[in-house]
């Protein structure tokens, strides 16, 4: 999916870019204040710069949805799995343990999830950081100053 | 074999899109693609298995010990509500790129009223912990299987030659209504 801004402010590899709307299709949503503020319809966007874009340019903007997809499998699907798995072991183990059946599957569950949530803060912070940002692909038009 | 049963009723029979009509906002809005359908799917099961949970222990170990039932809808508000505040804090931090792309998409989770529909009707049938649990996880599923038919249905219709008036949210809802009858051929399955 790729969408068209205007670079605002730039640290190092990225850039905050303004984008009228977050994608075409969001011009009509009645939902569109949630995303991208309640009194202007214009949103500020951290985007990876590779193309070295400077504050002022027209730059067009991949925003990378199959990844945003993925990550979203693999973290909420890493979580209910291992929802499921803390519950079930929880009760498995329940007449080791001097509780109850269901507070066992409880503390299962909240063992489970705690253990899930540093492997995915991990993983995530390691290996997909950078990836997942949009990406200026094209510096449409030059801001005033610059050339 | 009650849990068996409550599984394949919560899938097939007694789908929350199909047959309640409840979730109907995500099953609409986000059925355009099949991968994001399915993300929407597993993190609707994933939030419907622990609210199932958490709105058990909130009903059992303090409403009606107490007998604060009346304070039902308004305690299943406030856990669906943290819970999904609580996942958000997550991916805000462990992935702030994806928590700027999520925009509207958690929010979406949060006013599932499937998800209140899900609560309320454990507490309804008076569910056991174990059914519970079974009762959010396969009504997860049951969304899953509706929204990613629909995202496959929708995939096609993009190619497909439809009448202008009907193009976009008309046919989408003649096509839930079309998949909603052909649910209703699983009535019956357990009785």
């Amino acid at each position: 999916m790729r969408d068209k801004g205007i670079v605002v402010t730039t640290e190092e590899d990225m850039a905050q870019v303004e984008v009228q709307c977050f994608i075409e299709s969001c011009q009509n949503c009645s939902a569109k204040s949630l995303c991208i503020g309640q009194n202007q319809s214009k949103g500020l966007l951290t985007v990876r710069n590779p193309l070295r874009a400077y504050p002022g340019d027209e730059v067009e903007i991949e925003i990378p949805d199959t990844k945003y997809s993925r990550a979203l499998i693999l973290l909420f699907g890493s979580l209910l799995v291992a929802s499921l798995l803390g519950i079930a072991l929880g009760s498995l183990l329940s007449p080791l343990l001097p509780f109850t059946s269901s507070v066992s599957s409880l503390l299962g569950l909240l063992f489970a999830l705690i253990i899930a949530g540093i492997v995915l803060f991990r993983y995530f912070r390691a290996k997909n950081k950078a990836s997942l940002y949009p990406v200026i692909i094209n510096i449409m038009k030059k801001g005033e100053g610059q050339g | 074999m009650e849990l068996v049963a409550i599984f394949i009723s919560a899938i097939l029979i007694n789908n929350f899109v199909l047959y309640y009509f409840l979730g109907i906002c995500p099953f609409l809005g986000v059925s355009k693609k099949i991968d994001s359908a399915f993300s929407m799917g597993l993190a609707v099961t994933f939030v419907m298995t622990i609210t199932a949970v958490v709105s058990w222990v909130i009903n059992h170990w303090i409403l009606i010990p107490h007998e604060l039932d009346y304070l039902k809808i308004v305690s299943f508000i406030l856990v669906i509500a943290s819970l999904v505040q609580l996942v958000e804090m997550f991916i805000r931090k462990i992935s702030p790129p994806l928590y700027q792309a999520l925009g509207i998409y958690l929010p979406l989770i949060t006013t599932n009223c499937a998800i209140m529909g899900l609560a309320l009707l454990a507490a309804l049938r008076d569910y056991g912990f174990a059914e519970t649990v079974i009762f959010g996880f396969a009504s997860g599923l049951g969304f899953t299987l509706a929204i990613i038919i629909m995202a496959g249905i929708r995939e096609q219709l993009d190619l497909a030659d439809v009448p202008e008036p009907l193009k976009g949210p008309a046919i989408a809802l003649i096509v839930a209504g079309i998949m909603a009858l052909a649910f209703m051929g699983f009535v019956g399955m357990i009785k």
